[in-house]
């Protein structure tokens, strides 16, 4: 009861969000130099070759990507798969597991550097849309992350069709993080003249898709994050064991409705607290005036009625 | 006797009985899941065929495999 009457602050959520969300800002612009630290190598059109590619980063960061300093791990599980000295990959498992089950998916919110690309390109001034409103269109593509993640990364691979896919799938036709921090670099740096001879219908197939994503980043709030991305998919479902977890204190809400105003995914957020769709960038938890919503590391999660 | 029936949570909708302690047994069994495939990974020397995969341009992954 101490703690409750504790918790309710004055409202000055608005002005805390703001804090927030610059904390947020350098903490993904940190961890995106951090894990993309060989800048030389964007000039110089060669990608790091050093021990640290061994150790898995958790976001979706092109091992290509000329900075790149760690390996991506949805990349490294589907190299490793189709790898038949390798066939179970238990190094990736581990790493997928690991991340997932602390973080879910404050990876996303927090880390991911093509998450925080798509936040940037969100910033541009420009009429947003929100495409929840529509409902059925949202939910249904929604779903297509799951579908990508069942079928191009693990049935397809896993399976006994080694003999038919040969290469990672998803990241041969679907990765933008792959063209805009890989591909588009290297040919920019133009260090090797064979990879310019390799263009083909596959990477103007990519060209245009990571073209339209960026251009849908501008008025929907990460599309690629909400609709398509696999690792994503996989973190939104350990959120609802992970040893992160947001909790709601009902009493001590006074259904302000702020929280459900600043969901960027559109979440019911008191209804539907953990959702596989929460990305945790932790806004509903920064608006909230009477701390009502907030969270925990112990992996336990209060719902007091 | 019959049994008190189990209160459903407004808030979540799930069943308040004792979820905390199926999520806590599937947080240490995940866990140590996930512990011990790294661990095998690495016995297995699969973080240098990570290594390995990852040194070269992956022409796939960036559309021109």
């Amino acid at each position: 009861m101490g703690a409750e009457t504790k918790s309710r602050k004055p409202a000055r959520g608005p002005m805390r969000l703001k804090l927030h969300e610059r904390r947020r800002f350098w903490g993904q612009a940190g961890f995106t130099l951090l894990t993309n630290a060989n800048l030389g190598g964007f000039f110089r059109g060669k990608i790091y070759q050093g021990g640290l590619k061994q150790v898995c980063v958790p976001g979706l960061n092109c091992y290509s990507c000329p900075g790149a300093l760690g390996s991506c791990p949805l990349g490294s599980w589907q190299s490793l798969v189709l790898d038949p000295l390798v066939k179970i990959p238990y190094y990736v498992i581990g790493f997928l597991l690991g991340f997932g089950l602390i973080f879910g998916r404050l990876i996303c919110g927090r880390l991911c550097p093509f998450g925080w690309f798509q936040e940037l390109l969100y910033k541009i001034p420009l009429p947003k849309l929100k495409l929840s409103r529509s409902g059925k269109l949202d939910r249904l593509l929604r779903n297509v992350k799951f579908v990508l993640l069942s079928f191009l990364v693990l049935i397809f691979p896993v399976l006994a069709w080694q003999e038919l896919v040969k290469s990672p799938l998803f990241c041969q036709y679907v990765c933008p993080a792959g063209t805009v921090s890989g591909g588009w670099p290297l040919l920019l740096a133009g260090a090797d003249p064979g990879l310019r001879l390799m263009l083909g219908w596959v990477f103007s197939w990519k060209t245009a898709l990571t073209i339209l994503i960026i251009l849908l980043s501008m008025i929907i709030f990460r599309p690629f994050c909400s609709y398509v991305c696999p690792l994503g998919a996989w973190y939104g479902l350990c959120n609802k064991f992970s040893l992160y977890q947001l909790n709601f204190t009902p009493s001590a809400c006074v259904d302000c409705g702020l929280c459900e105003r600043e969901c960027p995914m559109d979440i019911e957020v008191r209804k539907n607290l953990n959702s596989v769709e929460c990305i945790r960038c932790g806004r509903c938890k920064a608006v909230c005036p009477t701390a009502a919503l907030n969270s925990n590391w112990s992996g336990k999660r209060h719902e007091n009625i | 006797m019959c049994a008190k029936p189990k209160q459903k949570n407004e808030i979540t909708g799930g069943i308040a009985g004792n979820k905390p302690l199926r999520r806590r047994i599937l947080q240490i069994g995940l866990g140590a899941l996930a512990l011990t495939a790294l661990v095998l990974g690495i016995v297995f020397d699969q973080h240098t065929a990570v290594l390995r995969k990852a040194i070269y341009v992956c022409l796939e992954c960036i559309g021109l495999g």
